[in-house]
């Protein structure tokens, strides 16, 4: 046995040299489960995320590269090296790397890590029993191997969209890029079953992990529904296609919605005596949840009437007093604010790098609790560069002179700060575009940020 | 095809082989979970209620829209390769017979509300009293602890409360979910990982632990841009705006074409020219529309060009032009694409299963593919009970007899 307060990927070192949300995000959680997960971008090619989202108070700052708000989120916990791989210098480096490594992450397009002899054949014979991720959009092999794709555009072809939309109208996309965190769960899934797998027989495997038909597996019964009765699916909006009746209203407020969902004959009695005898006009209230479903325009309409009446958190009182599943639509406030997330421990403070501006602030955490190994975010996102001298110097035994030799060719290297601090769109530009719908100048105060923690 | 469900002699095991799981989930989450774990191997022994089963087996799709507990189409996809034990474990003889499976069990799972399982006197601490590596999984709608906790939900409330539904839609409609049941799905893919990562622990002789998987939880995880907009700025998002069809400036949101739907995103490590050249759009090669907040100030221009230049051409000379010019392209399916897909086909996704009540039948295959190991549905989703008789024989010895007398008490 050993001993109690170890983390389950204690002495599992990774190297990530994956960009944008998928794998970034999966080998960030991996940091809070104990691994060493280095993070290798090139000075010529950052991870783009380190571009995309958004600054402290819309500051970039002399290194807006150190800042982003998703970018801390993904990458937390991780050292941060930069390594041009498209030299054939830093490609010899990364091999010494891969002998002293447990796990390689990587999401270049199929045709990269062949052409540099990095598949997996070649880094299983440097480090027998390694074990790699290749996420991409649709898989090693195939037609369509190569064609560029993130999860945004990934969710038109996955098929969901052809299910999600109000009734009637075009297909949606729903959430933020929701085939990556797809491919994040099921990559993980093949990372921890081979993990133990290779404690078993110490064998190594390549993961192709394709986001298409991961994406394609979480519509089993839709597809199903095809093949067996030639069903192609319809948008239905916010309905349920099995039994309930159910839907999202808005309430007094600002943009305020509440949902609920009648699941049996009681509870849509119940529901028609939370709406009182009068709300149906001259109709008669339908009888059963069978009929509440035939007429569901006509039931939105006297259930949207009565919740316009009420405040939000009014209506989902109300109707849960009356035994209904209800809940309020929530946004980015409500979620850091929210009792059961917060005594859940989903967000965590989490320090940020000195210099970076960033302070002390809340993160996405992880959404699952074990029993006796309490887990936490080990640290912010790592400033560009930060562990190139642990990582060359340390652990592959470089000499200083090596090392500036390196750094002569940019092979690795540290960015000079701008000279001219970078600022995004200024606030009343992020609400006119509609980037933002709402502004909170008190948010620092409502969620106790300290912009320089001790 | 492929010969995934016709297995040769030769075929290597799955990467979950010799993983044992007493499965008790039912609707999709939890069968989700197991559905994942058996294909890739571990042996998944199903209990369900004598007489009604998995709820799940109630659920239309149907196949020929036959109401039939054999019939039911996510019934079928979810529980392929799992066996089907009956046991009624509110009768202390049916308790008695689960621990007895526990014993030789790695895991187990179970998507009942919380306090259930210690209702029934199978909850954590009697289960780590029984065997300390057993491993517990236990998936919920909040989680196991909070005030939460006993609060009712379904699919559309926890879209809702886990704040992806107020920034999806258009800004003078309602909120959206995603259709079809993705945040059940999300929480299977979820609570597979953790429990295979609680195996990995487990195989190195640590004792088992207790994974709380909340399906509220797992949605709000996916919101890594929302959320910083808040923590880093005090911005709360909303829908999009209500210009032209409900789109921004027409990236990255799915925008009509000749014959159906597409999405052209961009990427900042590309140039802008691929996209202007991909679009022979001559009049995109404008310096406001060069950067990203160049885009996002003119968006309303920015949406009538792009819908004019896709107006014209089909979503597949889109998806082959777009790879041609380094765009990232999406192209709106549905199933019938899916199953039609040359790429999927190439792959050898779609597998013949072969049921007592359908026939043989095309499914989903490999989510993941795993060069060495065998990813296989290595058998139906079983028939009510199906196993009960097997296992309770070859895992338990309970001879016939008693078998006959515990039918007969609907024990089993």
């Amino acid at each position: 046995m050993t001993t109690e307060n170890s983390l389950p990927l204690d002495g599992i070192r990774v190297l990530d040299l994956s960009s944008v949300w998928a794998m970034p995000y999966a080998a960030g959680v991996l940091t809070d489960l104990g691994a060493e997960v280095i993070k290798i971008e090139a000075l010529q090619r950052l991870d783009s995320s380190r571009e995309m989202g958004v600054w402290p108070d819309t500051m970039g700052g002399s290194e807006p590269w150190n800042s982003v708000g998703t970018f801390s989120v993904l990458n937390r916990g991780k050292r941060s090296i930069t390594l041009n791989l498209s030299d054939p210098r830093g490609r010899d480096i990364f091999r010494e790397l891969v002998k002293i490594s447990d796990i390689v992450i990587e999401n270049y397009t199929a045709r990269v890590m062949r052409n540099w002899d990095l598949d997996f054949e070649h880094l299983n014979e440097l480090r027998p029993g390694i074990i790699m991720v290749s996420n991409t959009g649709y898989g090693h092999a195939g037609p369509w191997e190569s064609y560029p794709v993130q999860g945004t555009a990934l969710e038109a072809t996955v098929g969901i969209p052809n299910f999600s939309g109000y009734a009637g109208g075009r297909p949606w996309t729903i959430g933020q890029s929701y085939p990556d965190f797809v491919a994040m769960w099921h990559g993980l899934f093949c990372v921890m079953s081979a993990l133990r797998r290779r404690a078993l027989t110490g064998e190594g495997q390549w993961i192709d992990l394709g986001m298409y038909s991961a994406n394609v597996a979480m519509q089993g019964e839709a597809m199903l529904d095809f093949i067996a009765n030639g069903r192609k699916g319809e948008r239905i909006g916010n309905r349920d296609h099995i039994q309930n009746v159910q839907g999202a209203y808005q309430t007094q407020g600002d943009d305020a919605w509440m949902t609920l969902a009648a699941q049996t004959d009681a509870e849509w009695a119940a529901l028609c005596g939370v709406l009182g005898p009068t709300a149906w006009g001259s109709s008669t209230p339908p009888a059963t949840l069978a009929e509440a479903r035939v007429r569901h325009d006509e039931v939105d309409g006297v259930i949207g009437a009565w919740a316009a009446t009420q405040t939000r958190e009014g209506a989902v009182d109300a109707i849960r007093a009356a035994g209904i599943a209800a809940g309020p639509c929530n946004d980015a406030r409500d979620l850091f604010l929210d009792p059961q997330l917060k005594l859940r421990g989903l967000y965590e403070w989490v320090d940020h790098a000195p210099g970076t501006g960033v302070g002390r602030r809340p993160i996405i955490g992880r959404a699952f609790r074990l029993s006796d190994t309490e887990l936490k975010v080990r640290g912010g996102a790592p400033p560009l560069g930060e562990a190139n001298e642990y990582v060359f110097k340390e652990l592959l035994g470089h000499s200083a002179v090596e090392f500036e030799e390196l750094v002569e060719r940019e092979i690795t290297g540290k960015r000079e700060p701008l000279v001219e601090e970078m600022s995004g769109l200024p606030i009343d530009a992020l609400l006119g575009v509609r980037r933002i719908r709402v502004y909170d100048p008190e948010y620092k105060e409502r969620l106790g940020i300290v912009l320089e923690p001790d | 095809m492929t010969s995934a469900n016709n297995p040769t002699a030769t075929q290597p095991p799955g990467i979950l082989a010799g993983v044992r799981v007493l499965d008790l989930t039912r609707h999709i989450a939890g069968p989700y979970c197991t559905k994942l774990m058996a294909d890739y191997g571990a042996d998944v022994i199903k209990i369900e209620q004598p007489g009604t089963g998995d709820p799940s087996r109630h659920f239309p799709p149907y196949y020929h829209d036959q109401p039939d507990q054999e019939g039911s189409l996510h019934f079928l996809y979810l529980n392929t390769s799992k066996r089907s034990v009956t046991l009624d474990l509110k009768t202390e003889r049916g308790r008695q017979i689960f621990l007895d499976l526990a014993q030789q069990a790695d895991v187990v799972v179970e998507n009942f509300r919380p306090g259930v399982m210690d209702s029934l006197g199978i909850g954590w601490e009697t289960l780590h009293a029984l065997k300390p590596s057993l491993i517990l999984t236990s998936i919920s709608n909040f989680g196991q602890t909070g005030p939460y906790r006993d609060l009712r939900a379904t699919e559309l409330i926890e879209y809702a409360m886990s704040g992806v539904m107020t920034i999806s839609g258009r800004e003078d409609r309602s909120p959206l979910k995603h259709g079809l049941s993705q945040a059940q799905y999300d929480t299977g893919a979820n609570a597979a990982w953790v429990t295979a990562m609680m195996l990995f622990w487990q195989v190195q002789g640590r004792a088992g632990q207790h994974v709380d998987i909340a399906i509220r939880d797992t949605v709000a995880g996916t919101l890594v841009l929302n959320e910083p907009y808040y923590a880093w700025m005090g911005g709360i998002q909303g829908r999009r705006t209500s210009a032209g069809d409900g789109t921004g400036n027409g990236l990255s949101d799915i925008m009509p074409c000749a014959d159906g739907y597409v999405i052209v995103q961009h990427r900042n490590t590309q140039p802008w020219q691929n996209v202007v050249d991909f679009l022979r759009a001559p009049e995109l090669d404008d310096d406001r529309f060069h950067t990203n907040d160049g885009r996002m100030l003119n968006g309303e221009e920015l949406y009538e060009i792009l819908k004019k230049a896709l107006s014209t051409r089909t979503k597949r000379d889109l998806l082959d032009d777009g790879a041609a010019h380094r765009v990232l392209l999406g192209i709106v399916q549905d199933p019938s694409d899916l199953v039609s897909c040359p790429h999927l086909n190439a792959r050898g996704y779609w597998v013949d299963v072969e049921h007592p009540a359908t026939g043989p039948m095309k499914y989903p295959g490999a989510p993941v593919r795993l060069p060495g190991t065998t990813w296989r549905i290595r058998r139906h989703a079983p028939l009510l009970g199906e196993d009960t008789d097997e296992v309770l024989e070859s895992e338990l010895g309970i001879g016939q007899a008693e078998r006959d007398a515990l039918r007969a008490q609907k024990v089993i």
